[in-house]
C-alpha cells in the first residue's frame, strides 16, 4: 500500500471515530445547542459576552478611585481644610530670648529682693 | 460543492449528504451545530466557551443570510474559526492578569446505553484523538479537522484558514505525521 493508501486508512479511522463523537453528544449539550440556535435565530448574543468588558470597567473604576484619592491629598484642592501653620520659629526663639533676659536681670540685680523684703512689700501684699 | 444537511437534532450523528443546498439558514444552522461543537471543543477544551463560540457564530451568520447558500458552509466555518481565535485571546489575556490556566475539561459524551463496551471503546478513542489534536499547533489543528474531519476541499480550507492552498498542504501533511506518532494504533 502506498503513502496515500495510508493516510487514507488513517484519516478513515479518526473521521470513524469523530462520527461516533457526534452521536454521543451528552442530552445537556444537545439541548444547549437547540436553545442557543433559537437565541442566536433572535439575534442573541452569548451570554457570556458582558464578561468581555467587565475587567476593564473593573480596571477603569479603579484608575478613577486612584485619580481621586491623588486628588485630595494635594494641599490646593477644593474643599480641603487648611492646616493651620506654626508661629515661625525666630518667633519662638525671640519669645525665649526675652524671658532669659528677665530672669538673667532678677538674677543680677538685688533690689528686687530688697524689696521683697522691705515693708512696702508686705503692706502691697495686705492690700 | 456538496452540502450536509440533517433532517432534525436528533439524527446528529447521522451524516446526510446531499446536493440539494439547505432549504434555507436555519435548517443549515441545525444541521452544522453538533459539527461546529466538536470543532470548538477541540480548540478550547471548554464545553460552555465551545457553546459561546458557536452561538456567537450562529448569530453572526444572520447577516449572511441573503447569501447563496454555498457559500454557507465556509463562511460558518471562517467565522467559528475567528469567535475561537478571539475566545482564546481573551482567555489568555485574562489569565495574564488572574491566575494560571485551569486544566482541561473532560470530553463531552453521552451517558452509556445499551452497549456499554461499545460506547466506552468510542469515548476512550475520541478522547485520544481530541487530546492528539488539542496538542498539535492551532494552524495544523484546523487544517487536518477541516480537510479530514468536515471534508472540505483544500481551496475552501485555504479561504476558511486565510491562507494558501500551499500552506494548507503544509500544515494538514505536519499533523498528519504527529498525529500517527501519537495514534500508532489507528496506523
Amino acid at each position: 500500500m502506498n503513502q496515500n493508501g495510508f493516510d487514507d486508512r488513517f484519516d478513515a479511522r479518526i473521521r470513524s471515530a469523530h462520527g461516533d463523537a457526534l452521536s454521543h453528544l451528552s442530552a445537556r449539550t444537545r439541548l444547549q445547542l437547540q436553545l442557543r440556535r433559537g437565541a442566536a435565530a433572535g439575534g442573541n448574543r452569548p451570554s457570556a459576552a458582558p464578561r468581555s468588558f467587565a475587567w476593564p470597567l473593573v480596571a477603569a473604576c479603579a484608575v478613577g478611585a486612584l485619580a481621586i484619592g491623588l486628588q485630595l491629598r494635594r494641599p490646593d484642592a477644593p474643599g480641603t481644610a487648611p492646616i493651620p501653620e506654626p508661629a515661625h520659629p525666630v518667633a519662638f526663639l525671640a519669645q525665649d530670648a526675652g524671658v532669659a533676659d528677665a530672669y538673667t536681670a532678677l538674677d543680677e540685680s538685688p533690689d528686687l529682693y530688697l524689696w521683697l523684703e522691705s515693708d512696702d512689700a508686705a503692706m502691697l501684699a495686705m492690700e | 460543492m456538496l452540502q450536509r444537511v440533517r433532517t432534525d437534532d436528533d439524527d446528529l450523528g447521522q451524516r446526510v449528504d446531499a446536493a440539494l443546498p439547505p432549504a434555507d439558514l436555519d435548517a443549515f444552522l441545525a444541521g452544522i451545530g453538533a459539527r461546529a461543537f466538536r470543532f470548538a471543543e477541540l480548540g478550547l477544551r471548554h464545553r460552555d466557551d465551545a457553546l459561546d463560540a458557536v452561538q456567537d457564530a450562529m448569530t453572526r451568520m444572520l447577516r449572511y443570510r441573503d447569501r447563496p447558500a454555498a457559500e454557507w458552509t465556509p463562511l460558518f466555518w471562517s467565522v467559528l474559526r475567528s469567535r475561537i481565535v478571539d475566545s482564546q485571546r481573551r482567555r489568555t489575556m485574562r489569565l495574564r492578569w488572574l491566575v494560571a490556566e485551569p486544566a482541561a475539561e473532560t470530553i463531552d459524551w453521552a451517558d452509556a446505553g445499551e452497549d456499554p463496551a461499545r460506547h466506552h471503546a468510542g469515548r476512550d478513542a475520541w478522547t485520544r484523538i481530541a487530546a492528539a489534536l488539542g496538542a498539535l499547533p492551532p494552524r495544523q489543528r484546523e487544517a487536518f479537522t477541516l480537510r479530514v474531519l468536515e471534508e472540505l476541499d483544500g481551496a475552501t480550507t485555504a479561504r476558511v484558514m486565510g491562507c494558501s492552498e500551499g500552506a494548507v498542504k503544509t500544515h494538514l501533511s505536519r499533523a498528519r505525521e504527529a498525529l500517527k506518532m501519537q495514534l500508532e494504533d489507528l496506523r
